[in-house]
């Protein structure tokens, strides 16, 4: 029986301590990285625990980070909870930036509302498309949408940087970039001089609608129950087809939302490789947040205060791994290896009642 | 045959902090070399729970386990292997891509050169082991294409090799046809003769009669009596079942009654009465195979079936199960459409076959398999029991909490399900989990209801239940297809019974000509030729 969050109102503790423990490791492999790799382990190590509250802008960048973890994990999560798989979150998440950007830079004189609308709208639409597709091809053919969702992001990412610092380059810039969108499309930024912005709110609201509609809605429970056990879905009168495409079309709309608001409140412009890997870490904070959209919103924070914690040692010490990266891939290893082989952590106690 | 125990429990205690059940309450158990020893209960009595201690999938919380006078830790079931116990499960798990003999191997691999999987040897130690003990399987099956029965006999056959000093049981039977149930027997038989002791997990008192030695009584988590076999009777270990300190009312009295002739004749008590419910057509639907075939390869699995049920009456349809009831059932609930011929309802063809479209029109299914089709596992108790009611406690897509609550502590005090309603579905027993399809599938109004093999793994009590709304729901004009390789299930329950054989219908029985033996004889194909007009008679 695969280990997944069983489908009740309040999340399942017996799994809540192997998530910590993957957590916890992920920490220690970290902390020892930085006492044996630094030549200065007390500095790396008050950098990594504290650098993120040091100030201001570390502060806001690490809760802006959050945010746009928080979108995309939970499209991650709309398609793992539905039994398929988008993992061309990356590519999905990179263009959606780009065409936030373009939808901007051809609309300056429009107004904010509406240029921000269409520029979101835009976003979203070619999320959808591109991971929807994958699942429409796996409901009339049944490809595999794992594949046909990473080969689709594959190319994209190329394709989009090629776009950014080819045709639609800011030749004024010493980035590789495009040029900045229009002031008023930018929005509200909470916590000067950082990247904080309103995209975290809005994500935060996201959280629970998505509880919401996956838990008391009969389309989430359709989807739920299409997601743990097809064969009884389709017993159960269910249209399991349905249930394909339509949460790899809502999946690849989060992912897109979470690319326009990259643009919008963050980088104000499509930079070369700007949000390259945040599809990958939007997977594992959804499986730190066992695919539930109310914890998904804690695994983001860690899952950013940890990356913060980490660039903050990169620049305080004279630290000279990719140690971010490092980072990522230990808990990303730690996590999906959790996931991989349940139950050794603990022993099941109290597996079944008898007959 | 017995001897002083070899093996001891003693104070067994099992608790289950999440839905507060106490599974085990101080067990005491003696096992004796080379001997059967049989294990019966109600559902949720907390026999599985105490084999899955003995066996090491879960851990007490108290008690100690003695093997040959020295206490054992048994914290795995590795560690159980060691000590020589090995259980093969009620619904044995297996990797469905695997073939059957990487899945008997799996966890003794023999690696040969290079540290490489040693193919050949396990392969042919596996064809050896069933050869000796007379099981027939191919090594080489997949185990996704194996029936219910078969996949028992693998899980059997990987304890074998394990060679067990004693092998653990759970209702080994239930998905046996008749010629397996002897088969099976057979070779406890000749286990106990090498010394192997055996528990077996029951719900049959005939079987426990039959092979056992000592018989162990569980009721609530606590061992009410252990006697010899020879020293009792059947009435008497189902009145200790029931429980007789409480008293017995007249249903339990007359459920002793009916158990002491036959398990089977439980459901003529008739307990249970209901009021009657009003089903949307009144009594005049009819359920039609018209030239139904279906093909797998070249084979005909389904041969020019035509049978034709009316509303009113319970169709049994049995047959060993091998030979067309699997697909039948298929084809009866939508889930698989026929190559040739129609399924008509009310005398018009069915649009489309889907399960879907099937509970559209009014066909209610209680599915074979009840762990990949039957239930979600992963879900809730809850959710599992809203299935085919979802749209009817919804309000513009949202679900009404209050009303769902309502409803499924209704079905779950009506059913006298076990268990937390807000809890994984995996957490019940077998049993449980079949309460809780049964009441999914028979709450609401259905035209028609077909069951397949109901009763597995279902206690008497659940049994008894089950028959007397199969014949409520008749009673009250639904239509209902009872399909069952038990012969006896059928015969106590239908008013006409279709049997099997080789994908056709061998023979139609009606009311008076039904015999075991005439049965028996439609089900080995001995008067297939001289039946086929009967079959085609209900054709018209």
């Amino acid at each position: 029986m695969a280990e997944k969050p069983a489908a009740s109102r309040a999340p399942p503790r017996a799994q809540t301590p192997e998530t910590v423990v993957a957590l916890l490791a992920a920490l220690l492999v970290t902390v020892l990285l930085l006492v044996f790799g630094s030549p200065n382990p007390a500095r790396a190590l008050r950098a990594f625990f504290l650098g993120p509250f040091s100030n201001r802008y570390y502060f806001g960048n690490m809760l802006d980070g959050a945010g746009l973890l928080l979108i995309a994990g939970l499209g991650v999560s709309a398609a793992f909870r539905a039994g398929v798989f988008n993992l061309g979150g990356d590519g999905q998440i990179y263009i959606a930036g780009l065409v936030a950007a373009v939808v901007c830079l051809a609309l300056p004189q429009a107004p904010a509302l509406i240029g921000i609308v269409l520029a979101l709208v835009a976003a979203v639409a070619v999320g959808m498309l591109l991971a929807g597709v994958c699942g429409l091809f796996k409901y009339l053919w049944g490809t595999d949408e794992l594949i046909t969702s990473f080969l689709i992001s594959a190319a994209i990412v190329p394709s989009v940087s090629y776009l950014i610092v080819g045709p639609l380059r800011n030749q004024q810039s010493n980035l590789l970039t495009t040029e900045r969108i229009a002031e008023h499309f930018r929005l509200l930024r909470l916590l000067p001089p950082s990247n904080l912005n309103l995209a975290l709110l809005f994500a935060l609201l996201l959280a629970p609608l998505a509880y919401f509609l996956l838990y008391h809605t009969v389309r989430g429970y359709e989807l739920r129950i299409t997601g743990l056990n097809r064969e009884f879905a389709r017993y159960g009168g269910i249209a399991i087809g349905a249930y394909t495409a339509m949460p790899m079309a809502i999946s690849g709309g989060l992912h897109g939302l979470s690319g326009a608001f990259a643009v919008l409140g963050t980088h104000h412009a499509a930079i070369q490789g700007f949000t390259i890997g945040l599809g990958w870490n939007a997977i594992a904070v959804a499986l730190i947040g066992r695919n539930h959209p109310l914890l998904i919103i804690p695994a983001a924070l860690i899952f950013a205060y940890m990356e913060a914690g980490a660039k903050a040692a990169m620049l305080h010490t004279e630290f000279s791994f990719e140690l971010g990266a490092i980072i990522q891939a230990v808990i990303f290893f730690m996590i999906t290896a959790q996931v991989a082989l349940p139950r050794l952590w603990l022993r099941p106690r109290g597996r079944s009642t008898a007959a | 045959m017995t001897q002083t125990p070899w093996l001891q429990l003693r104070g067994i205690t099992t608790y289950f902090a999440e839905n507060n059940v106490t599974a085990n309450d101080a067990v005491d158990l003696d096992i004796a070399c080379g001997s059967v020893h049989a294990l019966v209960g109600e559902n949720g009595a907390g026999k599985s729970t105490l084999m899955h201690v003995l066996s090491g999938y879960i851990s007490a919380g108290a008690g100690r386990i003695e093997v040959d006078g020295k206490p054992v830790q048994i914290r795995s079931p590795a560690d159980a292997l060691a000590h020589g116990i090995v259980m093969v499960h009620q619904h044995p798990p297996y990797v469905p891509g695997f073939r059957v003999w990487e899945n008997i191997v799996l966890g003794m691999e023999r690696t040969g050169r290079a540290g490489l999987l040693d193919r050949r040897a396990a392969a042919d130690m596996v064809t050896a082991c069933a050869s000796r003990y007379g099981i027939s399987v191919d090594p080489h099956a997949r185990m996704n294409r194996l029936a219910a029965s078969q996949i028992h006999f693998v899980a059997l056959l990987g304890a074998l090799l394990r060679g067990p000093r004693l092998l653990i049981l759970d209702e080994p039977t239930a998905p046996c046809t008749e010629p397996e149930v002897a088969l099976m027997f057979a070779l406890l038989r000749s286990l106990q003769a090498q010394g192997t002791s055996i528990i077996l997990i029951t719900h049959k008192l005939g079987e426990v009669m039959q092979v056992a030695d000592r018989v162990t009584v569980m009721r609530n988590g606590a061992v009410v009596a252990t006697t010899a076999v020879a020293e009792t009777t059947a009435p008497r270990i189902a009145e200790l079942m029931i429980g007789e300190d409480c008293q017995i009312g007249d249903f339990d009295r007359r459920l002793v009654q009916a158990l002491a002739g036959d398990g089977h004749a439980a459901g003529a008590t008739g307990l249970h009465s209901r009021p009657p419910r009003a089903l949307p057509t009144g009594r005049d639907s009819t359920l039609e195979l018209h030239k139904v075939s279906v093909y797998v390869g070249a084979l005909a699995v389904l041969d020019n079936i035509n049978i034709t049920a009316q509303a009113g009456e319970v169709l049994g349809v049995t047959g060993i199960r091998e030979n067309g009831l699997e697909f039948l059932e298929d084809v009866l609930s939508g889930s698989i459409a026929p190559d040739r011929g129609v399924v008509l309802l009310d005398g018009k063809p069915v649009k489309r076959y889907s399960p879907r479209h099937f509970r559209h029109i009014g066909i209610s299914y209680i599915p074979t398999d009840r762990i990949l089709r039957g239930a979600s596992m992963d879900s809730t108790v809850a959710e599992n029991l809203i299935l085919l009611q979802r749209k009817e406690l919804q309000t513009g897509g949202v679900l009404r909490r209050k009303d769902i609550t309502a409803f499924t502590e209704e079905l779950k005090r009506r059913y006298g399900i076990t268990g937390v309603l807000h809890q994984p579905m995996k957490r019940l027993s077998g049993g449980n989990i079949q309460k809780v399809i049964l009441s999914r599938e028979l709450s609401g109004l259905r035209k028609v209801v077909v069951f397949s093999e109901p009763s597995w793994g279902l206690d008497l009590r659940s049994r008894d239940l089950m028959y007397s709304e199969m014949r409520a729901l008749r009673d009250e004009g639904a239509l209902v297809v009872l399909i069952s390789a038990d012969i006896d299930e059928v015969l106590s329950l239908a008013d006409r019974i279709a049997v099997m054989y080789r994908g056709r219908i061998a023979g139609i029985l009606e009311a008076e000509d039904r015999t075991r033996e005439r049965i028996g004889e439609f089900m080995l194909g001995f008067q297939e030729h001289n039946i086929t007009a009967a079959g085609e008679r209900t054709n018209g």
